[in-house]
């Protein structure tokens, strides 16, 4: 998809600049039929500039546009590959130009190479064809390939590919310009403790990273960590135990070095995380002493110091050592597993405050607030303002101390004037002056996402860059914009990784309300500078607490969604209706994140109350489910304040039936925006319904009619759930007011029969139902199919064989059949009927537990135990 | 910069300089005639160029093109009270729509004018504008209505580059981007997004 974009993005940037588009090829590099049709358009939109003549108007002077494309379009960058002619290539592999060979070992060899479809600088680990004998080792590299391809983080390296090509195993990585620790350590002799902390924190990070997607490291130590030139700490080679280890070796079958290696390993046992956090401790100990907690010249010699419990202790190898930093490394390496850190998490939480520690209260204020992108991203579903906090529950204190008596002030100006902030045009600390093109207009993406933030001013772009190149203090900045805050930001492109530092200032003081760090791959820069300029939006509303998103959507997906959401209101059927209308809605915008929201939040209630039943939707529930997830997603990523992104979000947990976590998310959504009482009867119908918390849901909905009196859709659920906590008179009156508010809402006239029934009007309730059906043709048709309630009139007033005849024409329908076996009295099919509706859908069976028609099953221990399985009893 | 080395190396004499044709604008509702006549003398030559793509050879070799848009921008300006521009890029999307609708008019009535008996194939072709050679009506009206259904400001940048062949310098003071820069970025995002949305509408 990414790619897609790439090619897209290139072909409009040549347009651009007037540059000859090579069309055929980029038709060729797009994957999907509609990504070809887009290409073809943009032919047609090239045509179009040709005839006006303007396609010419830049042509004439390429030479800052066209090299500015260079960002984006895939020409070699000169500065790192002019010297690289294809005269000195020295061969080929797959796509793979082979430039340089820069290591070698017995399995294989390391090349600098280059990449000729992505066109950038790769290293690439090959392995010797003979080396390779069975098809299963060469597939398991590749498989492993595959797997830490997909661990992301800027300190461990990125895995670009693995594959076998020309009879030859390889695995291709980012080109890491830089030296390893041991060479440095080798070069300039030990370390500090404050540069070992500090590595030590960058080491900890990408080791969770890796645990995070599932697999282990293995292979930890000075050798396999590397500093890039520019300071940037990257995890390299995992010991795989396939195509490193030498058979020769007496350390065969294992992975990694022994000198770092746990003893529980050395021992035969397998690997963990705790093995690895193992070899954290060795490295950092080696770091600062050059030498090793325990060494010898033979595995052998190794286990046996171990199982003596031989170690030099840090303390002892270099004396004088912070006491935190000797405490970290000692429990890093203690030789029971369970001392050690459970977490490569909870060692850098522990990093961390060792490094805060001896600071000034001052420099933790603005470090506490640091963000990391990376691990907010890997928790996607967790609200972003819990994650981000997280680690440094010290840092936070401290800032809270600071900000005490400032904090009162900012929350008191809060209250009457919106914050105006002034965004200073991004600074740029890239060598490449073609960067200028990216960091300006990812200033201007900034600017246009704030700007479309009600409760926040944001002075326009214009008047920002009058300060391009200037270096204001924020005090400057402020008196001459009028700007309460101010947002400061610099840029550093290395090769293809891109550093972004942001801050947010209160001008008034110079004091730092928040900052982030965002490290990426280059790849995109559209898709960087979408990314970028939404996650700092979004931190700083998350910050501010405050800022309403307006969407300045297209007119029509805006309408529609309204007109969507009004019938998503009505339930039943109608949200099919309103399904196809938010499909409309994220196919015109897609940067609308109420439609993803509502999308999902629509087929969570079709999930939750419409399964099983007669006239589903397009898609199965095993597609229904996958939407709701990923729209749930997308909404809140988009807009992580927004109230329907985590009522979506609600949806999903309720799904997955996390009662706990999904009331959090209702709650939160409540929070956000009162006035939505969609969210209100979700959280009901979902959650406090299925959990029977009754009184809990009265009082959610009061609250909810409270805010909007004329709501329909909470009315008839408030007559729902009165009627399960027995109600009547009050179910049946708020059932009338919400057909008198909505004739074409779903089951509102359900909703009276059923209270009837329970008041005692039995027979005035069976006259309507009857007259109900018969002028309903669907219904008519199936005799009263799917109309459970007839049945269960019926049975109660002892007319047993039509109560009997209904729950036949019922078959497939097990909620209905349940309410007419309860009004039988017959517990077992009643039973029965639950259980089989809860293999399909255990929300619904939950909620149908709560009412009066299923009387008969109260106290009934398979009750009680089914109830225990789907978590709402404990 | 670089860019500020590339761009100042633009004419800038056709440029219309900030701001101040919305103050002529202004003028010219309210009845300054001089500062309609230099209104129209601002964006003539660059609307008849771009019209005359638009235009069939017979209708430009009559020499009406000039006419037909001059008539067009006059009738525009005059009635120009219903439009509240945003902006210069605005004022640009608005005058090159309003150009469009009288051509549009003008063909409608013109081409109901030549009789049919004489034409051949050849005449046929003759009566299509070079946009239409070169890319067929149902690709321009593809292209015009997703275009209609761009936001204003993406609209606005892409009439500005591809039709009206603004260079990026002023396409930032037209439409208020910082730099030139950022123009480009943003003229490129329009113009993917136009891509886009024209392929929906082939479906």
């Amino acid at each position: 998809m990414i790619e897609n974009e790439r090619v897209l993005h290139d072909v409009a940037g040549a347009l651009m600049d007037g540059a000859p588009v090579d069309w055929a090829s980029a038709e060729s590099k797009a994957d999907d039929e509609s990504m070809r049709r887009i290409v073809r358009e943009l032919k047609v939109i090239a045509a179009i500039a040709d005839v006006h003549g303007t396609s010419a108007v830049s042509s004439d002077s390429p030479s800052v546009d066209a090299e500015a494309g260079n960002l984006s379009s895939g020409q070699q960058p000169r500065d790192s590959v002019g010297a690289e002619s294809p005269a000195q290539v020295h061969g080929t592999w797959g796509a793979l130009r082979l430039l340089e060979k820069i290591g070698e070992g017995a399995f294989g060899e390391v090349h600098r190479a280059w990449d000729t479809r992505l066109d950038r600088e790769v290293a690439l680990k090959l392995l010797y064809r003979q080396d390779m004998p069975r098809a299963r080792e060469a597939s398991a590299v590749i498989d492993e390939g595959r797997m830490l391809a997909q661990v992301r983080h800027p300190n461990v390296l990125t895995v670009h590919g693995a594959d076998r090509c020309d009879g030859r195993v390889g695995v291709w990585t980012e080109f890491i310009h830089g030296r390893t620790l041991e060479q440095l350590l080798q070069e300039r002799g030990a370390f500090g403790a404050g540069e070992a902390t500090l590595i030590g924190l960058d080491v900890c990070r990408a080791l969770s990273a890796v645990h995070r997607a599932g697999l282990l490291h293995r292979d930890i130590k000075a050798h396999n960590v590397m500093r890039e030139h520019g300071g940037r700490i990257v995890l390299m080679d995992f010991g795989t135990g396939i195509h490193y280890v030498d058979s020769n070796d007496s350390t065969a079958g294992l992975a990694g070095t022994p000198l770092y290696m746990a003893p529980e390993v050395l021992e035969g046992r397998e690997a963990t995380v705790r093995s690895d956090v193992y070899s954290v401790g060795v490295l950092l100990y080696h770091l600062v002493t050059g030498s090793y907690p325990i060494s010898g010249h033979s595995v052998q010699e190794i286990r046996a110091k171990h199982s003596q419990g031989e170690r030099t202790f840090l303390r002892d190898a270099r004396p004088a050592l912070p006491d935190d930093f000797v405490q970290i490394v000692e429990r890093a390496l203690s030789p029971e597993l369970e001392r050690r850190y459970e977490s490569a998490g909870a060692m850098e939480a522990a990093v961390a405050s060792a490094k805060e520690a001896p600071r000034s209260i001052g420099a933790t204020t603005a470090r506490g607030a640091v963000v990391r992108p990376a691990v907010d991203r890997a928790l996607p579903l967790e609200s972003a303002e819990r994650t981000r906090w997280r680690p440094r529950i010290l840092a936070i204190v401290a800032v809270l101390v600071v900000l005490a008596g400032a904090g009162s002030l900012w929350l008191a100006a809060r209250k009457s004037d919106p914050p105006v902030i002034a965004v200073l045009p991004f600074k740029n600390l890239s060598a490449e002056p073609d960067s200028d093109y990216f960091v300006d207009g990812l200033t201007d993406e900034v600017i246009r996402n704030l700007s479309v933030i009600d409760g926040l001013f944001v002075r326009s772009s214009a008047s920002s860059f009058a300060f391009k190149n200037k270096n204001p203090s924020p005090r400057d900045v402020s008196a001459q914009l009028n700007a309460s805050l101010v947002l400061s930001a610099s840029v550093l492109r290395a090769g293809t990784r891109l550093r972004i530092d942001a801050q947010l200032v209160r001008a008034a003081d110079d004091l730092p309300l928040w900052s982030a760090r965002y490290d990426r791959e280059l790849k995109d820069v559209f898709a960087i500078q979408d990314e970028i300029s939404r996650s700092i939006v979004n931190e700083l509303r998350l910050k501010l607490g405050r800022g309403q998103r307006r969407y300045a959507a297209n007119v029509e997906a805006y309408d529609q969604y309204l007109k969507a959401r009004v019938l998503q209101a009505r339930r039943g059927p109608a949200t099919g209706q309103a399904i196809e209308l938010f499909e409309q809605v994220v196919a015109k915008d897609p940067t609308f994140a109420p439609g993803y929201a509502a999308r999902a939040s629509a087929y969570g209630y079709y999930l939750a109350m419409q399964v099983p039943s007669i006239g589903g939707l397009p898609v199965s529930v095993d597609q229904a489910h996958g939407i709701v997830r990923r729209d749930a997603l997308e909404a809140i990523q988009l807009d992580p304040l927004l109230a329907e992104a985590h009522d979506a979000v609600g949806w999903v947990k309720s799904l997955d039936l996390e009662w706990a976590e999904a009331e959090k998310s209702f709650r939160r959504a409540i929070e956000l925006n009162p006035s939505l009482t969609t969210t209100s009867t979700d959280f009901v119908l979902s959650t406090l319904l299925p959990e029977g918390k009754l009184g809990e849901a009265l009082r959610v909905l009061d609250d909810a009619l409270h805010a909007d009196p004329l709501s329909a859709d909470a009315r008839r659920t408030m007559s729902m759930v009165q009627i399960s906590a027995r109600q009547y008179d009050a179910a049946l009156d708020n059932c009338r007011r919400a057909i008198e508010l909505d004739r074409e809402l779903h089951t509102a006239n359900t909703r009276c029969e059923q209270a009837l029934i329970h008041k005692g009007q039995v027979a005035e309730a069976i006259a309507m139902m009857e007259k109900f059906i018969a002028d309903t043709p669907a219904l008519k048709a199936g005799g009263g199919r799917g109309y459970g309630y007839l049945g269960y009139a019926y049975a109660i007033s002892g007319r047993r064989a039509e109560a009997e005849a209904q729950a036949v024409r019922n078959e497939g329908l097990p909620h209905h059949q349940a309410m007419i076996y309860g009004g039988l009295g017959d517990k077992e099919r009643a039973f029965a009927a639950i259980e089989q509706l809860a293999a399909v859908n255990p929300q619904r069976a939950l909620s149908f537990l709560t009412r009066p028609e299923l009387a008969v099953l109260r106290g009934d221990p398979r009750v009680t135990a089914l109830q225990r399985k789907f978590g709402v009893l404990r | 910069m670089k860019a500020d080395r590339n761009d100042s190396r633009e004419p800038s004499s056709d440029r219309p300089a900030l701001h101040s044709s919305l103050t002529l604008l202004e003028r010219a509702r309210a009845g300054d005639r001089e500062a309609l006549e230099s209104l129209i003398a601002r964006y003539l030559p660059r609307l008849q160029r771009w019209a005359s793509g638009r235009l069939p050879p017979w209708a430009r070799d009559m020499a009406e093109t000039q006419d037909l848009v001059q008539e067009a921008l006059f009738q525009t300006f005059k009635r120009i009270e219903r439009f509240e521009p945003r902006g210069e890029g605005a004022l640009h999307a608005y005058l090159r729509q309003a150009i469009l609708n009288r051509i549009r008019e003008e063909l409608r009535r013109t081409r109901r004018r030549p009789a049919r008996s004489e034409l051949d194939s050849a005449a046929e072709a003759d009566g299509r504008s070079p946009l239409e050679q070169a890319i067929g009506q149902e690709a321009i009206d593809r292209y015009e209505r997703a275009l209609a259904q761009l936001r204003p400001d993406d609209r606005e940048l892409v009439v500005a580059r591809i039709e009206l062949g603004y260079t990026n310098r002023e396409i930032a003071e037209l439409l208020d981007k910082p730099t030139p820069n950022a123009a480009r970025m943003a003229t490129e995002r329009a113009v993917v997004r136009l891509a886009k949305e024209m392929g929906k509408t082939n479906t």
